[in-house]
């Protein structure tokens, strides 16, 4: 089914939009909750509700996109959930990207200030167009969609050191960029 | 710990542009474009993998029953003389497979770092933003310019799983853009090495041949043309005797657009590049079915719309002009394998319905046409296959 289709229905509340949903979108979006949380039973529940918040939110939204929408709610619920676990149920995985992520932070500056993810997003966008298509594409494969390095590695025919290199490349440029324009996190 | 910090960046990254999202959903890498020596048709290639399994199993059945039917002392492996001299009795069978081990150890094992050239131990450098990537190639001092940077370049060893950076200096390569290469030399190397963008996109047919220095520098090779219908399938490489001629087929309009990888899919007509100066040797120019001149001479895909006439009468004259080097026919009607009358078919002849898609070769819209290949605007009254008239 095409997703306007499948929009059509969550619009007109029909109950087969989860179905399709589910059918078309489980997948991807189980891909994205089992990266962050490792967990299958986890995993699950985030995807039930990334189900329930495009229910409750379509309409009035109408995404062009299902899949990055769904994508991103899914992320995010995973996210919290994440956050919840207790230390011990945490994903090794997961905790390496975030410790990645963490490079692009400045050190011992302002810690008082407070962005908006919108503004932190505005700037990786900055960064991000200024990347050429593959490189852009690896690193959404690790930060957006929380991909091993290994599973990387393979999709983009590279070894595993060259993905490495490359994130650990981009990551220092992301971080000048940040401090350029002046988001010390 | 700022894991607050590293989840705001996390969520932040969600938020990035859909149509990023969804490029990276599916993105991987194409797999290279490389000239084409030989194709073989599935169902030849599957008949040789049976008569490989065959073979394999009846030196299977022969080494057990040497083993457990006859008399040790009747059958023995041959001994070499050098086994001999060694005062060892290495079978025949040990030393094939001893080789083969070595063979395969050879092929696959990666070079120590001590064992690496300088352009292997640090393939990769930054500068202006930008990622350089060093090829093997030595280059002649005549050839590098003026200096531009001191820089520091990476590596890494993957078996002590070591990064390792080491001092470089970059080099304009003459006539060469910077957006697309520039020259190294390593601290302590006396050579000069090409190392290439991986940013560069040239935004026309123009640009690459201007930034590269393409008529300087590039030189055409062999071209290959493959052509196929229902029942068979036909593979020639030709040389040109006067290879000059692709620059007023395909590169007449330098106004041309790059499409990048949009169109880009298998060539009709492959064209076997060398850009020597930036140790390119083998890579590909061509033309596909949808009319468009593609290729990868800059690490990423570039395809610029010629339209049909110009693809055709690129082909028609490669086919009536070009020198044949060689040709292999495929035949892949459906006889039984080992069969009288699949012996037969394979032996006949290809030519009738080959040849027709050869001289007549498809492009997108043109299939009624039993005729010559359109000519392009301009050459009436010329031969079909004849060279284009100046842009």
């Amino acid at each position: 089914m095409e997703d306007c289709q499948i929009i059509d229905l969550y619009w007109n509340r029909s109950e087969a939009a989860i179905t399709e949903t589910s059918r078309k979108f489980g997948g991807f979006c189980r891909s994205i909750a089992m990266h962050i949380l490792d967990n299958a039973e986890d995993a699950e529940e985030c995807i039930n509700d990334a189900f329930l918040a495009a229910w409750n939110t379509i309409p009035p939204q109408r995404p062009k996109k299902l899949s990055a929408f769904l994508g991103r709610i899914t992320r995010n619920i995973a996210l919290d959930r994440y956050d919840y676990n207790t230390a011990q149920k945490r994903n090794r995985q997961f905790h390496c990207i975030l410790d990645e992520l963490e490079e692009c932070l400045a050190a011992g500056l302002d810690t008082e200030a407070e962005y908006e993810s919108q503004q932190i997003a505005q700037v990786i966008r900055l960064f991000l167009e200024g990347c050429n298509t593959e490189n852009r594409n690896i690193f959404l494969r690790r930060y957006f969609y929380a991909d091993s390095i290994e599973e990387i590695a393979k999709r983009f025919a590279y070894s595993e050191s060259k993905i490495k290199s490359l994130l650990f490349r981009m990551r220092k440029q992301l971080k000048k960029v940040l401090e350029k324009e002046g988001i010390l996190l | 710990m700022n894991r607050n910090k590293q989840y705001l960046l996390f969520e932040a990254i969600g938020l990035v542009d859909e149509d990023w999202i969804l490029e990276a959903e599916t993105a991987g890498r194409k797999p290279a474009v490389v000239n084409k020596r030989r194709a073989f048709s599935s169902k030849v290639t599957w008949y040789g993998i049976a008569a490989g399994f065959v073979l394999l199993l009846s030196l299977y059945v022969f080494q057990v029953l040497n083993d457990h039917v006859l008399l040790p002392n009747e059958i023995s492996p041959p001994v070499s003389q050098s086994n001999l001299s060694n005062g060892s009795e290495t079978s025949s069978t040990e030393q094939i497979e001893n080789n083969l081990e070595s063979s395969a150890e050879s092929i696959e094992r990666i070079p120590t770092w001590e064992e690496q050239t300088m352009p292997e131990r640090f393939p990769e450098m930054s500068y202006d933003g930008v990622q350089y990537w060093v090829r093997s190639t030595s280059l002649l001092p005549e050839q590098v310019g003026e200096p531009v940077a001191d820089i520091t370049a990476s590596g890494y060893d993957v078996y002590t799983e070591t990064s390792h950076t080491t001092d470089a200096q970059l080099f304009i390569l003459d006539g060469i853009s910077p957006s697309v290469a520039l020259a190294v030399q390593y601290a302590g190397d006396d050579h000069f090495y090409p190392c290439i963008s991986d940013a560069y996109f040239p935004e026309t047919l123009g640009d690459l041949v201007n930034d590269m220095n393409l008529r300087e520098n590039m030189s055409f090779n062999r071209i290959y043309y493959d052509a196929s219908n229902e029942s068979a399938y036909i593979s020639r490489v030709y040389t040109l005797p006067d290879p000059s001629v692709i620059w007023d087929f395909l590169f007449s309009d330098l106004s041309l657009k790059n499409e990048g990888d949009a169109h880009y899919q298998v060539n009709q007509i492959d064209i076997s590049v060398a850009i020597p100066v930036l140790g390119i040797q083998n890579l590909s120019l061509g033309v596909n079915s949808d009319n468009y001149m593609q290729t990868n001479i800059t690490g990423v895909a570039s395809s610029f719309y010629i339209g049909p006439e110009r693809a055709e009468a690129f082909i028609a004259y490669v086919l009536e002009n070009g020198i044949l080097e060689s040709e292999e026919s495929i035949s892949y009607t459906d006889p039984e394998p080992g069969s009288e009358e699949g012996a037969a078919a394979l032996e006949e002849p290809v030519a009738e319905s080959v040849s027709e898609a050869v001289s007549h070769p498809a492009s997108s819209g043109t299939t009624e046409d039993a005729g010559s290949p359109a000519k392009p605007a301009g050459t009436e009254g010329q031969s079909s296959a004849s060279r284009p008239p100046a842009a």
